[in-house]
């Protein structure tokens, strides 16, 4: 899209009039004003739908014994049905107020789940119990299908990740659980990988591009910082301290169960191809070998620093293909997730490297210098591709 | 297929999710035989869902050595099924098998393994979770549970012929818990 800079070029090369440019000056001025104004009633209903929902919860709970087993249910049903009913209301059938509707709509979604938590409640099931959330995931997801809703795909992979979780550590006390929480990460690598891959299988169709877009960042976002945990030589050294006979079976299980369909979606969107791009087979092969480094981590483990330093490399391969792809399809979003984890990167290095080294006046001054002789950098460079995007 | 009719879908498919929620666990309340379930020892706790009693029963931990069994061979996260007593009011068990055993042989619970204690050359003991270790009482109730610790804390639970079971009431020495609030 044309920006200031742009039609300021066009007028002095003489390609636009002079009235031409003003008209267009005018144009852009007042889109960009309209897109402030739609940002800011989304954020608005937004934050209304998150309190009426608190609000509603909140009275429930405080009333909870006050109330009968039906009455509570016909309250929880009204209050969700309703915001569904209006949300679909505002941004369907009147079409007056789209973007309100959007987040009632969103409401309805979280409302949903409320809902079963509560009724549960009622008959006295457990809190951590994995089906109800993915009794939630399975109620919303055609939601988010239906009406190509970016936000309620975002709550749906958020949802995802939390069952795993709950999943694989079903029916354990903490105290069971706790040597398994060294391979946290591993698991979430895995399944932050199945949940890219299903998201690059949304792109081959134009009305779920956007929601294939959001499972992808989400999935990135969960990888990444999965990745940047094992960076650290704690998890290694815990893997060795803890060994196999502390483990629980549904951990290990549920590393080969999650690898297993990681790699077969991961092999699917291969061969299917849907979409084309210069980075897919880069995409594809990160995806199956970061599956494999993860997966000899957790069956291979080692006392020395070769995983934390593999990880590190992984971590940084990743971060400049994020920029790499993110600079080649101009996405400026990827662009600043990758610049992002490079000085998150650096800091814990910084910070691993030089804590016990240097003394400490001398950590933080040169600390301090790195960040801010790097923010300075880095913002500079982020700013020159952003420019460099626009102007394209 | 237009927005209304996946409106009224999505509609009709939550409600069905719902009402599918309470009717199985009304089915289990309403047909079910009521069992008492002893408690070795309870725990209240205070989370964002409010107050709740972490309840761990006698038949939590069955040792197998004392129950008759098909196989020992079994393992944390496997599902189980409890055959009780059928000429006990409260929860003793007969049985231990992976699959149900059949309706005559008495009221059964299906639980989830969560740990195989091994003993020696011994038959080792299981503990089992049954999905009714918690129990929800009015916000700051927890707390009048808490003062009757050593007291004989019980659970009236309904099982049905699935084997699932949810909790009717607590009783504290026999009597049913009353809370304030309620």
């Amino acid at each position: 899209m044309a920006d200031d800079k742009l039609i300021k070029k066009w007028l002095s090369d003489g390609t636009i009039s002079k009235v031409q440019a003003q008209k267009m000056l005018s144009d852009l001025k007042s889109d960009s004003k309209e897109k402030s104004s739609n940002n800011f009633i989304i954020a608005l209903s937004t934050i209304g739908a998150l309190l009426l929902g608190i609000g509603a919860m909140l009275f429930i709970a405080a009333n909870w014994h006050e109330m009968s087993n039906p009455f509570k249910t016909v309250l929880l049903l009204a209050l969700t049905f309703g915001s569904y009913y209006l949300g679909y209301l505002f941004k369907y059938q009147k079409k007056n107020l789209p973007r309100v509707g959007a987040s009632l709509l969103f409401l309805g979604a979280l409302l949903f789940g409320v809902t079963i938590f509560l009724i549960a409640q009622m008959y006295n099931l457990q809190a951590n119990n994995h089906i109800l959330v993915l009794i939630w995931i399975i109620g919303v997801l055609p939601l988010a299908y239906a009406f190509e809703s970016v936000p309620i795909a975002w709550l749906s992979a958020g949802l995802f990740f939390l069952w795993i979780g709950l999943f694989i550590f079903r029916g354990m006390e903490f105290g069971d659980a706790r040597h398994d929480i060294s391979l946290f990460p591993v698991l979430y690598i895995i399944s932050g990988i199945m949940l890219f891959a299903i998201g690059s299988l949304h792109k081959s169709s134009e009305r779920l591009k956007e929601i294939g877009a959001a499972y992808r960042l989400q999935g990135l976002k969960v990888g990444l910082f999965s990745i940047f945990l094992l960076t650290f030589n704690w998890f290694s050294e815990s893997m060795i301290r803890i060994g196999y006979a502390d483990l629980s079976s549904q951990i290990t299980q549920g590393v080969i169960l999650f690898s297993a369909v990681s790699v077969a979606v991961t092999i699917f969107v291969l061969f299917k191809r849907p979409y084309d791009s210069e980075t897919f087979k880069l995409e594809i092969y990160s995806s199956l070998g970061l599956i494999f480094f993860s997966l000899l981590f957790f069956f291979f483990p080692m006392a020395n620093s070769v995983y934390p330093v593999l990880f590190n490399l992984i971590l940084l391969g990743l971060i400049f293909a994020m920029l790499f792809i993110g600079y080649n399809s101009e996405q400026m979003g990827l662009v600043n997730s990758g610049l992002f984890w490079f000085a998150v990167l650096i800091v814990a290095r910084y910070f691993d490297f030089f804590w016990k080294l240097l003394p400490r006046s001398l950590f933080f001054i040169i600390g301090g210098l790195v960040l801010i002789i790097g923010g300075i950098v880095l913002e500079k460079k982020r700013r020159e591709l952003k420019t460099k995007f626009g102007a394209k | 297929m237009d927005k209304k009719k996946m409106f009224l879908g999505i509609a009709l498919f939550w409600l069905l999710i719902i009402l599918s929620f309470i009717f199985v666990k009304e089915y289990t309340l309403s047909t079910g035989k009521e069992i008492i379930f002893k408690t070795r020892y309870y725990d209240p706790r205070d989370l964002f869902r409010g107050d709740y009693v972490v309840l761990n029963y006698e038949v939590s931990s069955i040792d197998l050595n004392k129950v008759y069994v098909e196989t020992k061979e079994f393992s944390a996260g496997e599902t189980v099924y409890v055959t009780l007593d059928p000429k006990n009011s409260t929860a003793e068990p007969l049985a231990v098998s992976k699959k149900r055993m059949p309706k005559d042989y008495g009221p059964c619970i299906k639980g989830k393994i969560t740990s195989v204690m091994s003993q020696g050359v011994f038959a080792p003991v299981i503990l089992v979770e049954y999905g009714i270790e918690n129990y929800f009482v009015p916000e700051g109730e927890g707390s009048s549970i808490r003062s009757g610790q050593g007291r004989g804390l019980e659970a009236r639970v309904s099982l049905d012929s699935f084997c699932n079971a949810v909790i009717k009431d607590l009783l504290m020495d026999g009597v049913v818990v009353q809370f304030n609030a309620g």
